[in-house]
């Protein structure tokens, strides 16, 4: 009799299957990465890398010839080019996060009396990112009288983001797509485990902080305005949001997203997709945004509450993102034991 | 007095404990855990009580390197009480010294290290050959490991378990890359399986290991089932420590020839004694009762608390819950001064590390100690008046997030011992079961 006992294994994987929801069988996380490389990041590395290109270009066109319309041009330029690096901040794993990508190009406000006083400082010190990059040239081009008494910087500065675009570039199209496709499992270091880490922690930190949340004074106490992204041009730093938002919701609402990888499992909460209450929360944001000031300097100076519900509706995706997803998608912290206790 | 029987399954529990010891304490160090864990940290979270056991810098590799040399003097029955005696204490200020690592496994180790430390086993391998002891040892051995599966089994008859295969039906599929089981993992029916499955395991495994006509099938599905669970779950070396522990199970023929292999290792030699029974019986008595007694009840105290256990984890830990809850949370504080209009939103990560802030935003004795925490930071840094106040947020097994601590609540005047519904919302939700 207790021979049967042996069976007892056997019966359970015996038990008469369910009809699944979905099938979450076929979906390939492998294929998923793929798609997220070869469609979202290397896109945004050659959109970026362009864009850094262009830009270095005309302002040696500047540095040669200092004339008004030349000018004109660097700015657009600029402007093309901080936008695209939106596009492209939220996905800084391998070169990018290695190259410190982040910090070299966008760490703001910029210290204008550094900037002044160490025109030749060492660009590649951790302690100088905050006289590099976008907003060190945004003081630059907007925020001095004559932007043409600092060509050399200019051409400095623009050297340099361009050569940390063609780098990042080149390592991913070389070597890390590769490694990157095939690390396709399920830890801390793992690709899928990684980038939804690193996308999830850019959305918290410099998209809901960064650009909104540090302005309005969500952190201390009251506005500050002089902490608004690309303070000088004045009129691009809801641009830049709206492009870093977009960039969020594209990247969640893709072919083969994060919404896809949480349809696939079937993620239901209170009865509604979860991807259906993120993707509600990302319009509703975008609604938001849209009225306000294209400043948002001066939007915290004449009317602090618009951005502050901008803020919060900021704010809901971040518990939707980071607490609802990652438990969903079982997406690793850290390597160590632990066991759920 | 009873009869005696040889003391083999003593011994070759013994040498299994420790090397099973050493080998995670090598481990541990080899992971870098030491530093990660202990030293790098500037804060800790401590248990009630024991708020004075703290890392001991860099000797606390020191305590580790003690809790090693013990581990290698118990596998070889060196000085085997004293051994025992060390290895408890070591072993057990390494796991107090910061709760965040908390297993239950650890938790065995140490109870069954104090245990261990009343249990006479006789020295080496070669001498303990043909020595004879008490049976009751061999069983208080056996009614340990037996409480453990079966009270673990226990606790898996609750309705997130049963009829949602909750936690696994979140874990296991994301083991989609293990070969040939990934995509099994992927069907609902399979959650089900393991769920229903492990809780018969437990509660089953117990009696099918001291039943001499199914032990050692019960042994291969020991085996079996913790290998799985090694492949599909981080939790280091619990299996390996499980698989050995239930040997203890079998009679001595088999560990009489166990330790017959083991004889032929060449150790100093030492007294060869054929009966170990006789000394100090009473006081041992008494004292594995009381061990016995605590093994058998603490884990019911949650009993005494009618909030809803996996919620509030009041009575949670140290109770052979395993693998029950998935828990995220994210907890967001705010330090006002009540004397000034200042005010400060904490970056948690200023103070703990990627894992600490994990474990903390999920379990209210944690988030009411680093709030405390923060009040002193803020103090030393000028707050008049801290108050400190969280916006935070839980999801439980699967459920929509909901908000966690109540954001009106000052938590800095808060009472470490204030019972948690007071400050805590309550769950939107039931969960039915032990």
């Amino acid at each position: 009799m207790y021979r049967l006992l042996y069976l007892l294994p056997l019966l359970l994987l015996a038990c008469e299957p369910e009809p699944a929801e979905v099938d979450t069988a076929s979906f390939d996380r492998g294929k998923m990465l793929t798609f997220w490389a070869d469609q979202i990041i290397v896109p945004a590395y050659q959109d970026f890398t362009a864009a850094a290109r262009t830009l270095d270009a005309s302002v040696n066109a500047y540095a040669t010839a200092p004339e008004p319309t030349a000018l004109a041009t660097v700015r657009t330029d600029f402007a093309t080019a901080y936008l695209s690096w939106q596009r492209l901040s939220p996905f800084m794993v391998g070169p990018g996060q290695q190259l410190r990508l982040r910090e070299q190009l966008n760490v703001y406000p910029t210290d204008s009396s550094r900037l002044f006083a160490q025109s030749d400082a060492d660009l590649t010190l951790p302690s100088n990112t905050d006289i590099q990059g976008f907003p060190a040239l945004d003081l630059l081009l907007f925020g001095t009288g004559d932007p043409a008494q600092h060509v050399e910087q200019l051409q400095r500065l623009t050297d340099r983001i361009l050569y940390l675009a063609t780098e990042a570039e080149d390592a991913w199209t070389t070597t890390y797509r590769a490694t990157y496709v095939a690390n396709s499992g399920n830890s801390a270091t793992a690709s899928v485990d990684r980038t939804v880490n690193s996308f999830v922690q850019w959305y918290e930190r410099n998209l809901r902080a960064g650009k909104v949340g540090i302005p309005a004074g969500v952190f201390g106490n009251g506005p500050l305005p002089d902490r608004a992204e690309a303070l000088y041009s004045g009129d691009l730093s809801r641009a830049l949001f709206l492009e870093g938002l977009d960039a969020a919701s594209n990247f969640f609402d893709a072919e083969l997203g994060l919404a896809t990888y949480l349809d696939a499992l079937g993620v239901r909460r209170d009865g509604d997709l979860l991807s259906t209450r993120i993707r509600a929360q990302f319009r509703e944001a975008r609604t938001q945004a849209a009225s306000l000031d294209r400043d948002f300097a001066t939007q915290v100076t004449t009317d602090n509450g618009g951005m502050l519900q901008l803020y919060d509706a900021l704010q809901r995706n971040v518990i939707l993102l980071k607490v609802d997803m990652l438990q969903a998608l079982s997406i690793n912290v850290d390597f160590v034991d632990a066991d759920g206790d | 007095m009873r009869t005696e029987i040889s003391a083999s399954p003593l011994v070759v529990f013994r040498t299994g404990f420790g090397l099973m010891m050493l080998l995670s304490i090598i481990r541990f160090w080899a992971y870098g855990w030491i530093d990660k864990l202990y030293l790098q940290p500037d804060f800790h979270f401590s248990y009630r009580y024991f708020e004075w056991v703290q890392p001991l810098g860099v000797y606390t590799y020191g305590l580790f390197a003690v809790a090693a040399v013990a581990a290698c003097c118990i596998t070889v029955g060196y000085r085997y009480r004293l051994a025992m005696v060390v290895f408890f204490l070591s072993f057990t200020y390494i796991e107090l010294m910061d709760k965040t690592t908390y297993l239950n496994h650890y938790y065995f180790i140490s109870s069954l290290s104090l245990l261990l430390c009343f249990i006479p086993i006789p020295a080496g391998w070669a001498a303990a050959r043909g020595c004879k002891i008490d049976p009751l040892y061999g069983n208080v051995l056996r009614l340990f490991v037996a409480v453990v599966y079966f009270y673990a089994g226990l606790a898996k008859l609750n309705s997130d378990w049963l009829l949602q295969a909750q936690p696994l039906a979140i874990w296991l599929p994301a083991k989609y890359s293990i070969p040939l089981l990934g995509d099994l993992l992927q069907q609902r029916w399979v959650h089900y399986g393991f769920a229903w499955g492990g809780a018969a395991y437990d509660l089953a495994i117990p009696f099918l290991l001291y039943w001499r006509r199914t032990r050692t099938m019960a042994f291969a599905l020991v085996v079996v089932f913790h290998v799985l669970t090694r492949v599909l779950f981080p939790i280091g070396m619990f299996p390996y420590i499980m698989i050995v522990s239930a040997l203890i199970f079998f009679g001595p023929e088999m560990h009489d020839r166990i330790l017959a292999v083991l004889s032929r290792i060449r150790l100093p030699s030492m007294p060869s004694i054929t009966s170990i029974s006789g000394r100090d019986t009473r006081w041992r008595h008494v004292a594995i009762t009381i061990l016995l007694l605590v093994h058998l009840l603490l884990p019911l105290r949650y009993l005494l608390y009618d909030q809803e256990l996996f919620w509030t984890e009041t009575g949670y830990r140290f109770s052979w819950r395993v693998m029950l809850m998935e828990k995220a949370g994210l907890a967001t504080f705010t330090v006002r001064d009540a004397q000034s209009d200042r005010r400060a939103v904490v970056d948690n990560r200023q103070y703990l590390t990627a894992f600490q802030e994990k474990q903390m935003a999920t379990q209210p004795d944690f988030v009411l100690q680093y709030a405390h925490f923060l009040a002193e930071r803020y103090r030393a840094e000028g707050f008049l008046e801290p108050a400190v106040y969280v916006d935070s947020y839980v999801a439980l097994n699967g459920r929509l997030s909901q908000r966690y601590v109540n954001p009106e609540v000052d938590l800095a005047a808060i009472d470490i011992d204030e019972p948690v519904e007071r400050w805590l919302m309550p769950f939107n939700d039931t969960i039915y079961g032990f």
